[in-house]
């Protein structure tokens, strides 16, 4: 094995990462966060010759971001990259959780004199092509519009701002505070938009000229959204609404109508007249501005005002979710 | 008149039902100002959505045995932490940290599992 050389830094802003941490929400007294900690990092071989390749592995717990660098970016929580330096590179695995930054190195030695079939390469010879690039240059489709494809979270960073400010008459729509309400997804129907974006739940998108297509992790949900083309007629009401998409400059914009009248919107209820707008800007290689507004002429005298940003997390897969696979019967928990 | 009789004991069948159906939930169920620790003994984990359980027998006030019901969040999120399915097995020794049922039924929602070993891990994305 390679020697490895743990540096513990500690303390460093979670400002200083690409990925931010989720935001405090617990819903009561909150314990203190386990720390994050690196299990395991370490090369198979510590000394190779040029030409000849070593195969990197890793485990960390509670981490909200890792990257490895150099090349590699953010990975995965555990996982292996076989790679091929052309010269002697020190990798660093870098933990960012509560707490501070962990980092965590390792060298791999290349041997010059024992060069075979070739000059040596340069040290990132053996990274992923597309990986660790340096250009910010945002990534575009063929037609030059923005390319939002990949693995985002938004979760709680997306929060209503401003004020709900009701039709008057309309007091109805508002749910009163109840003890004992398990809350919407009580049945595991779908959340709606945009609580779909809210959820501490990846979404993917999947992106073409003509169509753009949204993976939800939460629910395993999607979304089929064309581009350039208006909402057909007489749609049926459904739980995620019917979208279309149009661009406003760089920014991607869905339309959204066509909704039931069965999910909750602020804490309030709403008719199949609800009608959303969403707005996502790529502001960074790691970063969507989004923003909602939403309408319902019979509840809401303003459009209520949803805003966030979306993270990139290119070393997350969307997993399953079956929502209606184990759930509890929880009266009996609530005092009697 | 029998068939309003009839109606009625629908109705109030019904409503029984529906308030005792399997759910997923927000968590006002659970103390959440007031937590809890708890060591025991894992029996058995169900690794599902949307939520994970592990089940555990811990001493109770009366030195009785006490089956404990732990909800975590849910695979996709564990993985995300540092958990796999094989994290925690039966017959391994566990600490939870968690918001006990307010009913006091021996259930909680958990917060921070402490595995045998010392390794600590979040069991909730909220902490």
């Amino acid at each position: 094995m390679a020697a490895v050389a743990a540096v513990a830094l500690g303390g460093l802003p979670f400002g200083s990462q690409a990925q931010a941490p989720p935001p405090a929400g617990f819903p009561g007294v909150a314990p203190d966060a386990p720390p994050a900690r690196i299990l395991s990092f370490a090369a198979d071989r510590e000394s190779i010759s040029a030409g000849e390749t070593v195969t990197l592995r890793w485990e960390a717990i509670n981490a909200y971001a890792i990257e490895l660098d150099p090349d590699l970016g953010a990975v995965a929580t555990r996982g292996t990259r076989t790679l091929e330096p052309g010269a002697t590179t020190t990798y660093t695995l870098q933990v960012t959780g509560p707490g501070g930054v962990i980092t965590q190195a390792v060298t791999v030695s290349v041997r010059a004199d024992t060069v075979a079939g070739g000059a040596a390469r340069g040290a990132t010879a053996g990274a992923p092509a597309n990986a660790g690039t340096t250009d910010p240059s945002l990534p575009r489709l063929a037609s030059g519009k923005p390319d939002l494809s990949g693995v985002w979270l938004g979760g709680r960073d997306i929060r209503m701002v401003g004020e709900i400010v009701l039709k008057p008459g309309a007091e109805s729509f508002r749910i009163p505070p109840d003890d004992r309400d398990l809350g919407q997804g009580a049945l595991c129907l779908p959340p709606g938009v945009p609580a779909a974006t809210s959820m501490p739940y990846p979404l993917q998108i999947v992106q073409r000229d003509d169509v753009v297509v949204v993976l939800y992790e939460a629910y395993n949900l999607f979304r089929i959204v064309n581009v350039g083309v208006p909402h057909p007629e007489d749609l049926d009401p459904t739980w995620m609404g019917h979208s279309v998409a149009s661009w406003d400059g760089d920014t991607l914009v869905i339309d959204v109508t066509a909704f039931n009248d069965k999910t909750r919107i602020a804490g309030h209820a709403h008719t199949e007249a609800m009608h959303v707008v969403e707005r996502y800007t790529r502001t960074g290689l790691d970063t969507i501005a989004y923003e909602a507004s939403v309408e319902d002429p019979n509840v809401f005298a303003e459009p209520l005002r949803y805003e966030g940003v979306l993270v990139r997390h290119p070393e997350w897969e969307i997993g399953e979710y079956v929502c209606a696979e184990n759930n509890k019967d929880y009266a009996e928990l609530f005092t009697e | 008149m029998p068939r309003q009789l009839f109606m009625i004991l629908v109705a109030t069948l019904l409503s029984l039902a529906a308030a005792h159906a399997p759910a997923h939930h927000s968590v006002a169920m659970y103390d959440n100002d007031h937590l809890i620790e708890l060591t025991g003994t894992v029996t058995r984990v169900e690794w599902t959505s949307p939520h994970v359980f592990v089940y555990f027998t811990t001493a109770g006030e009366d030195g009785a045995t006490v089956e404990w019901s732990v909800e975590l969040d849910p695979p996709v999120l564990l993985r995300r932490y540092g958990w796999r399915e094989s994290t925690v097995e039966a017959g391994d020794t566990i600490k939870f940290t968690g918001a006990p049922a307010l009913s006091g039924a021996p259930t909680m929602r958990g917060a921070i599992a402490e595995l045998a070993d010392g390794t600590e891990l979040r069991v909730w994305s909220r902490v």
